[in-house]
């Protein structure tokens, strides 16, 4: 699922902008170290092939519904966790700049969400790891369905969370989260299943093309560092995360403090500093007692609200006056140039 | 498959507008791109009942999309992919925030449901912003505009190559599907025993596409990534354009300048 | 001065599959030279040879008057285009002025020769209007002619073209016929597109399995039927047509 804009709070998408543009840093610095010119292209066109897969319908057997390929951890086994992610992230660009698809806002959330964890839980850490001793049929379906299913229920308990500290829902914590996981297991399932055909596959024709596929087969050294710098790069990225939603917890107060007591039913609401969000509360305890003196206390959040929404109407038409008004001379002196 | 046959005509579609008047000087698309997330970040700003200064954010909208003769119908289309999601989140909303908000001819507006409401707008709203900026700017322009920002080279490159390829696969894989369905014809998408052979078919053509594209760029002098020329632009119309726009954005955001106008008229 | 000169070259895929086997020819500059076969024959290996795109061969091969090895290939390239069978590999940009700029920008000229550059190939190729048009927007008559530009910006000295007019209908043929006429330049066409050979070529080279089996003027080779079916072609349209025609006549 992609984050829209309207569900972060602009601290929580600074924070999750933060966390992606670090990782994002990491893998160019990665792939510039490769010094492999080639692998660029190849990865910009990938773009578009994981662009395409993932319009393909999947028929699911038995259900009559259908499945979808998100491509993380099958971009990951096909290019390693670095050049993946990038790939992907290239995706989710061109969904935001080409098909006002996530938003802009939200990028940093989607790029986290959905490439972080799929290319590098599910490449680093499952797929790498479980091809280390060389691949096989049975490790190449275990490592995608494990893979899969792990990188979205990540994804999902992140949407949760950072929709959650972005103070949008009234939802309780464990109703979002029960909602949201048992549904990403769902999808993780089938992603899982249509990558491991994917690359059973390739295995089977190419399977040069599998990422450490020779590496993996010659038995090198060297997998413990790039191991180990995961692992920094997660411990690092969690002291940001943990770092950036702390802070928004403290400086403000309606974020995430407001919602987590929601939450977690705390008994006592503290004061807040905004003042419609006090008035709002004051309200709720009036309506508790007698419900009709509300109307008259919050008489004056009301007139600001309707004179302003009257307001809003009377520069709408004004504005948008002017500009037919502006566009029709515009074409009309387009029209006397091309004439002319 | 509609969705692949709206995403090929959604580009279409997008550059359609922006065509090159060629010579012509327009506004720097750094400065549509931040104008754009400066917009995004107020709308998202405002406070869950703050119904009213979210409202007032239209103007921009309003003014882009008459200046710009972006067609309604798509901007309705694009509300419409926005509007599941958001909904869902927010529907909660007036089941868990009962406060009354005000009474109005003796129905009583919970707070939830301005809750509600005001994450709608706002989520169409930003929805409408970006597709205002990919509109007027063209996706080339907005990677050149990406690249003021120093987005590493390599990802510019793949941005534009990925652009460039987006259709051609899409129809590639139009066109295998088809082939597909005249095959099968009373499945609706793909059997699960030929999952791995119809995308690993795709994925192996698009290797020798790419194999080719890279030898194409090395005879060409390719040296590792490109970014394309700088666009034509106006130095002045482009700072006029973000000075004006800041202004305007920052003082709805700061100042109730709706409310004023409002009273006026009540 | 040959622009191309081949020594006893061979070439094997790192499978061990030998498909150039002794190749033995020459091209002087400014010739028109047409390289047939049948599929499999071993022309575009040639050709990718030739740019130094394939690998590693065995014998000597000369391109603009340099052996092909790593360190010419950069400045072999410059002088040598290729334009490849699929142009929609060819063009990876978003619009043609775009692509047709690659090359002359990644030479670090400046725009404005750039520019001037781009303005000349266009013209040359007869698509001065489609400047500012989106490649994926464009026939594949069109997308072919860009294709040869985005060479052709490039000012090289020799052109090496690959099958430039399959997939072409017969109108955009024949005006792609026409371009390819009034080319100046050394250019190698490999096709077994034999009718377009005879019409822009008058030296043809036959390639059959990795050897050159006959070297001379086309219309030598392209009108001797033994030859041609032996090695998996056909006389040209035209030339059937003409036998045809002389043996209704024959039996009138």
């Amino acid at each position: 699922m992609h984050m829209t804009d309207a569900l972060v709070a602009p601290a929580v998408a600074g924070t999750m902008y933060a966390c992606s543009i670090a990782a994002l840093g990491l893998s160019v610095r990665r792939i510039r170290l490769e010094e492999d010119q080639k692998k660029i292209p190849v990865m910009g066109v990938m773009g578009a092939f994981v662009f395409a897969a993932q319009m393909i319908n999947f028929t699911i057997p038995g259900t009559g519904s259908s499945g979808h390929l998100c491509g993380g951890m099958l971009l990951s086994a096909l290019l390693g966790p670095s050049a993946g992610f990038l790939t992907l992230c290239c995706v989710l660009l061109v969904q935001c700049f080409l098909f006002a698809d996530g938003g802009l806002l939200a990028l940093g959330c989607n790029i986290w969400n959905m490439a972080f964890y799929g290319c590098f839980v599910g490449g680093m850490l499952i797929w790498r790891q479980m091809m280390k001793r060389g691949m096989s049929r049975k490790k190449i379906l275990a490592a995608s369905l494990l893979g899969s299913i792990l990188t979205l229920q990540l994804g999902a308990f992140s949407i949760t969370l950072q929709t959650l500290a972005s103070g949008i829902t009234e939802l309780p914590f464990m109703v979002f989260l029960s909602v949201m996981q048992p549904i990403h297991l769902a999808i993780g399932i089938v992603e899982g299943l249509i990558t491991a055909a994917v690359l059973l596959f390739l295995y089977e024709a190419r399977p040069e093309l599998l990422w450490g596929y020779q590496e993996f087969t010659r038995e090198t050294v060297g997998g413990k560092l790039t191991f180990r710098k995961t692992i920094v790069i997660i411990a690092v990225a969690a002291v940001i995360l943990s770092g950036g939603i702390s802070l928004l917890a403290s400086s403000d107060p309606d974020g995430l403090e407001w919602s987590m007591e929601q939450v977690f039913g705390a008994a006592e609401i503290k004061p807040s500093g905004f003042p419609l969000y006090q008035a709002a509360q004051k309200l709720q305890e009036k309506t508790a007692l007698l419900p009709d003196y509300a109307w008259k206390n919050s008489h004056s959040i009301f007139e600001t609200s309707f004179s302003g929404i009257v307001g809003v109407f009377v520069v709408l038409i004004l504005c948008a006056g002017c500009c037919y008004l502006l566009r029709f001379m515009r074409r009309k002196r387009d029209r006397g140039s091309d004439g002319g | 498959m509609d969705k692949m046959q709206r995403a090929v005509r959604d580009i279409h579609i997008t550059d359609a507008y922006h065509i090159p008047k060629s010579g012509k000087a327009e506004v720097h698309p750094l400065s549509r791109l931040l104008v754009t997330i400066l917009y995004i970040f107020i709308v998202v700003s405002f406070s869950k009942y703050e119904i009213a200064g979210v409202l007032g954010m239209a103007v921009y909208l309003v003014v882009m999309g008459i200046w710009y003769e972006i067609s309604w119908i798509e901007c309705i289309r694009k509300i419409w992919m926005i509007l599941l999601p958001v909904s869902l989140v927010g529907i909660a909303n007036p089941f868990f925030d009962r406060a009354a908000f005000f009474q109005i001819g003796g129905i009583t507006i919970i707070s939830g449901m301005i809750s509600l409401l005001t994450l709608l707008l706002k989520g169409i709203f930003c929805v409408l912003a970006s597709y205002c900026l990919i509109v007027t700017t063209g996706f080339s322009k907005i990677c050149y505009a990406l690249r003021c920002f120093h987005l590493p080279k390599e990802l510019i490159t793949m941005l534009l190559l990925m652009e460039r390829y987006l259709v051609i696969f899409l129809k590639e894989l139009e066109r295998m599907l088809q082939a597909y369905k005249v095959r099968a014809p009373r499945q609706k998408g793909i059997h699960i025993k030929t999952w791995g052979a119809f995308v690993g078919q795709l994925f192996l053509r698009t290797i020798d596409r790419a194999d080719i594209v890279y030898d194409s760029m090395l005879l060409r002098g390719y040296t590792g990534g490109f970014v394309g020329a700088a666009p034509v632009f106006s130095w002045k119309s482009s700072i006029l354009y973000v000075v004006i726009w800041v202004g305007v954005l920052v003082s709805f955001r700061l100042y109730p300048v709706f409310s004023m106008i409002g009273k006026l008229f009540l | 001065m040959y622009d191309i000169e081949i020594q006893k070259v061979s070439f094997a895929y790192p499978n061990g599959r030998e498909v150039l086997h002794d190749i033995d020819f020459s091209i002087s500059a400014g010739e028109c030279v047409g390289l047939i076969g049948a599929n499999g024959a071993g022309k575009s290996t040639l050709l990718k040879l030739l740019v130094g795109l394939a690998g590693n061969y065995r014998g000597k091969l000369f391109a603009a008057g340099m052996p092909v090895v790593k360190k010419n290939v950069a400045e072999i390239r410059k002088q040598v285009g290729f334009v490849f069978q699929d142009s929609d590999s060819q063009l990876f940009l978003s619009t043609v002025y775009e692509d047709v700029a690659f090359g002359p920008r990644n030479y670090g000229l400046p725009e404005e020769e750039v520019e001037k550059r781009v303005l000349h190939a266009l013209e040359k190729v007869h698509i001065e209007e489609l400047k500012d048009r989106q490649i994926y927007r464009m026939s594949g008559g069109q997308k072919k002619l860009a294709s040869i530009a985005t060479i052709l910006s490039l000012e090289p000295k020799m052109i090496l073209l690959d099958e430039p007019t399959i997939a072409l209908d017969p109108k955009n043929r024949r005006n792609l016929i026409q371009v390819l006429r009034e080319m100046k330049g050394t250019k190698l066409i490999a096709s077994h597109d034999l009718d377009m050979i005879l019409d822009t070529c008058a030296r043809t080279i036959l390639l059959s399995d990795g050897r050159v089996v006959k070297d001379g003027p086309a219309e030598e080779i392209l009108s001797n039927r033994t030859l041609l079916e032996e090695n998996g072609l056909e006389l040209p349209l035209i030339l059937q047509n003409r036998e045809e025609r002389l043996i209704s006549m024959y039996e009138m």
